[in-house]
């Protein structure tokens, strides 16, 4: 009987921790809707499969409960397969898997969020004013410190 | 690392004041009297500002008459201020053009942490090195950049004239397939010559797979695949060009140029001119150290973009290069001659390679090829010229079936044509001239199976019909493994590679003429079985140092294998099917680790066996280590833009072929290093300087390595009736004039300095 009171107490502090410590993620196919629940900026990560830097960016910055805190209450979060093939309609235009070789080619959306100097590298953030504006862009691994830097600084 | 712009914060508060007289303020954006969507449009004064729409108007409300600052700005172009006073309605309208501004986006400086080498999502273990991984010592050539690789060894074959190939895990060249993004346009003759001259500027990564894939390429596919992408139109800098010099005097300059032609076309232009004419006796034999060269190559490649959102490639590549080593006093006019030894040859070549996916629902893609070489050589009094052309197309159908099926059937064809003055292209009379010509249509398929989430299985078939040989058959299957976060990957593959020998075209030592070349029986194609397992670890620590580790084992087993045979008679080449086997066995580790505070690391060690048993019995392959080192150090103090790189190599003794018992050289080579140090500092957005020492233990191989350099027509050797050479007082050890005992490059320590010059 103590035992049950007792997961009666924690049961909803552990629900609330878990949402909480969830990143929310969101797709680009829906993300002009969301302005009209809330007007916020986007942030997008550029990764693709075989970048290990962004890996390390999902294994250690992007589990920092700073960060998901950050971003879940003043950002919509929007990673991208910058080699994902779909065709995505956003910001009123079409945008589609670009091949450029033999099994090589970026979407064409990766590509007008990503580029910098002429190349899209990646990990790659790039944050987005609710007007699909783009306000930043880095190309590099960024640390849980660096990251919320940008999010303070884009939210601002 | 990165920049802030265009970063306002947009209010809507409206400041209107009921009575004040106010107007819209409107216009419209245009670049090149274009419209231009989504520029963005701020009044300080008043703290406000809109975006354009996507048509490139834009309106600002409300706003009260006044004098007032326009300022406007889009990524990609100059931003604008313009003084405005608003009295009446007619002074509302604004539009700008908008001017195109490079030094926004060339301020955005990318951090080092780009991907130097990672894997590709694939159960085949390809390696991939992007081109900033070479830049960390830069050569003329990516034959030389490539000995910063683990397990890939660029070999010169001749003291000489300084032609190499490249190993492989212990095979020697001609295991080794080269392609051109994909397309297999260097073999046969080329693999001599075809690595050189490749525009560096232009290289994007290349991709290595060790071990056989001759299911997937065919023909010479057995040691392993070296893949070189070049840069995509789209994805290059406008203007790049690069220059660097060495102490030696060699000069090597690189220009990659991007650019549009009409609206759908782009194009990548590139030129590489390599220049050494200094010749350099620092080992005292009274030959050049180091080959004189003079080489230019023209790289082209056309992107067309169609609307159908498919691929169309187009590329193009001419090299001329005009060698020469040999005694110092050699000049042009004793080429060929018995007076002044020379090696001297003329490589003119071009190649020509696209591909293009049929504008069908189905995934289809043809890929062709073309290329021709034409070599006029010399060697002393012996004359080689050569031509060869190669024809190659292949239609490739992918097509996904359910979800777990990616199915890959092609159908392939190649024509080689091979043409010289040797009696390998003679009929059996000897007289009457006949270039060989061989046929080789093939078929394949291939299917990447999605068993579970984590476990992926490839298997493939391909069958293919050689106008000289007959029908060859290869499969090859390959399975992979990762955890669920993708942080242990396990590789595991084996299959079986094949390839057609054509010894005059691949082993140099036969063109010398220093040897007889002789052929015993009807050469067959040579066959290897492989398997190979391969393990990767990617640790990433809490305090973000990244670590990758990458442990391979292999084992080649070849039934037939077309070997020269330095041994049996010092003055013949001979060339035979293996009555045996061949086994290349051996384990190899990479580790790559970066630490956050700039410091890279990466290193890799190859321990490997390469045996040949012959008639029972088994001896080491030669010119072949059984340990190799590499390394590449690199610290970046990324505030002031100074970067310091320490590459460097080790490599065990290698058997060396000698001429007979009495020959005084070395059996073995001893154990050496080569490292080099640079440090690269950035001037600005588009200079880059770059500078160190090569060589810096200053290696060299023995002086006494090409035996009697001082009488290369063998005017004072005695034979015997036998065509033995005899010892004399004037030649105790019965040698004769031999450049092929040769394993590293003669050039010493030497200092380099170069400038790169950027803008995208």
């Amino acid at each position: 009987m103590r035992t049950l009171r007792l997961l009666l107490l924690l049961l909803p502090c552990t629900l609330f921790a878990q949402q909480d410590g969830v990143l929310k993620e969101y797709a680009f196919a829906k993300a002009e809707q969301l302005q009209q629940q809330e007007i916020r900026p986007y942030l997008v990560f550029l990764h693709t499969d075989w970048c290990k830097y962004c890996r390390g960016m999902e294994q250690n910055t992007f589990t920092d409960p700073a960060v998901i805190r950050a971003l879940n209450s003043d950002y919509y979060f929007i990673p991208f397969n910058a080699e994902s093939t779909e065709k995505i309609q956003f910001a009123d235009r079409s945008f589609k898997y670009m091949p450029t070789g033999t099994k090589t080619g970026m979407h064409e959306l990766a590509t007008a969020l990503g580029t910098i100097a002429g190349n899209v590298s990646f990990p790659t953030v790039v944050v987005l004013n609710p007007q699909y504006e783009i306000i930043f862009q880095a190309a590099s691994f960024l640390s849980a410190a660096q990251l919320l830097e940008i999010l303070k600084r884009g939210h601002d | 690392m990165s920049k802030w712009y265009l970063f306002y914060t947009i209010t809507f508060l409206t400041a209107t004041s009921l009575w004040a007289q106010t107007c819209a303020v409107t216009g419209t954006f245009t670049y090149k009297n274009e419209l231009l969507p989504f520029a963005t449009i701020y009044i300080p004064e008043l703290e406000r500002g809109t975006t354009a729409d996507g048509n490139g108007s834009y309106t600002i409300t409300d706003v009260p008459y006044g004098n007032y600052t326009l300022v406007v700005s889009s990524l990609g172009y100059k931003s604008q201020k313009k003084q405005i006073t608003l009295a009446a309605e007619n002074s509302c309208t604004h539009n700008f053009n908008m001017l195109e501004d490079q030094s926004s986006l060339d301020a955005i400086v990318i951090s080092g942490t780009l991907k130097p080498v990672s894997k590709q999502n694939s159960p085949i273990p390809v390696e991939v090195y992007s081109q900033a991984f070479f830049r960390k010592n830069p050569n003329p050539s990516i034959f030389e950049s490539l000995q910063n690789i683990n397990g890939v060894r660029p070999q010169l074959n001749c003291n000489v004239c300084n032609t190499g190939d490249i190993h492989i895990n212990g095979l020697e060249g001609p295991y080794t397939f080269v392609l051109i993004d994909g397309m297999p346009i260097v073999s046969g003759l080329s693999t001599v010559y075809g690595l050189t001259g490749i525009p560096q500027s232009l290289i994007e990564r290349v991709e290595i797979v060790k071990g056989p894939a001759s299911t997937l390429y065919g023909s010479e596919a057995v040691g392993g695949i070296i893949n070189i992408i070049t840069k995509k139109p789209g994805n290059a800098p406008r203007t790049s060009v690069e220059s660097f010099g060495t102490s030696w005097g060699e000069v090597n300059t690189d220009i990659g140029i991007s650019y549009k032609a009409g609206k759908k076309v782009s194009g990548l232009l590139g030129v590489n001119y390599f220049n050494y004419q200094n010749p350099i006796d620092n080992n005292g034999d009274g030959f050049t150290d180091l080959t004189l060269q003079n080489r230019i190559s023209i790289f082209n490649k056309f992107n067309f973009e169609r609307a159908s959102g498919k691929l169309f490639s187009f590329a193009g590549r001419y090299l001329y290069e005009d060698r020469w080593g040999g005694d110092m006093n050699w000049n042009s006019s004793f080429r060929g001659g018995d007076e002044v030894y020379g090696e001297s040859i003329f490589t003119s070549r071009w190649e020509t390679f696209g591909t293009y996916e049929l504008p069908t629902e189905e995934n289809l893609t043809f890929q062709f090829s073309a290329n021709g070489h034409d070599q006029n050589s010399v060697y002393g009094t012996d004359v080689y010229i050569a031509s060869q052309y190669i024809g190659f197309g292949q239609l490739t159908w992918n097509k996904r079936v359910g979800k777990k099926h990616d199915l890959l059937m092609g159908a392939a064809y190649r024509y080689t044509y091979y043409d010289d003055n040797t009696f390998a292209t003679a009929q059996t009379d000897g007289v009457t001239n006949l270039p060989s010509i061989m046929h080789l249509p093939g078929i394949f398929i291939q299917d990447e199976i999605a068993l579970a989430p984590q476990h992926n299985l490839l298997v493939g078939m391909r069958y293919d019909y050689n106008s000289l040989h007959g029908s060859i058959a290869s499969p090859r299957i390959n399975y992979k493994w990762n955890s669920e976060n993708n942080k242990d990957v396990i590789r595991l593959s084996a299959g079986n590679g094949f390839r057609v020998a054509n010894v005059f075209t691949e082993d140099h030592a036969a063109l010398t003429g220093a040897r007889e070349v002789v052929f015993e029986g009807e050469l067959r194609p040579e066959t290897s079985w492989n398997a190979n397992l391969n393990y990767v670890k990617n640790i990433v620590t809490s305090d973000n140092v990244f670590i990758n580790l990458d442990a391979s084992a292999f084992y080649t087993y070849f039934t037939n294998r077309i070997l020269p045979d330095y041994d049996t008679d010092p003055n013949k080449i001979i060339y035979a099917n293996l009555d045996g086997n061949s086994i290349s066995q051996g384990i190899s580790l990479n580790v790559d680790i970066a630490w956050q505070n700039g410091l890279t690391i990466l290193a890799g060690a190859t321990f490997m066996d390469v045996s040949i048993t012959e008639q029972g019995v088994r001896s080491r392959q030669p010119l072949t280590e059984s340990f190799s080192g590499v390394w590449t150090a690199s610290y970046a103090f990324k505030k002031i833009g100074l970067s310091i790189d320490y590459t460097g190599n080790l490599y065990g003794p290698m058997d060396l072929p000698l001429l007979g018992d009495l020959d005084p050289r070395a059996p073995q080579s001893p154990w050496f290093s080569i490292q080099n140090i640079q440090v690269t500092k950035k001037l600005g957005r588009t200079w880059e300087l770059y500078g160190g020492v090569k060589n810096l233990l200053n290696f060299t191989p023995p002086a006494n390595s090409i035996a009697r350099a001082f009488d290369p027509f063998d005017n004072d050797v005695t034979f015997d009736p036998n065509g033995q050479a005899v010892a004399t007082p004037g030649n105790p050890n019965a040698l004769t004039f031999d450049p092929t005992y040769m394993f590293s490059s003669n050039q010493g320590i030497r200092g380099f300095l170069g400038l790169r010059y950027t803008i995208f």
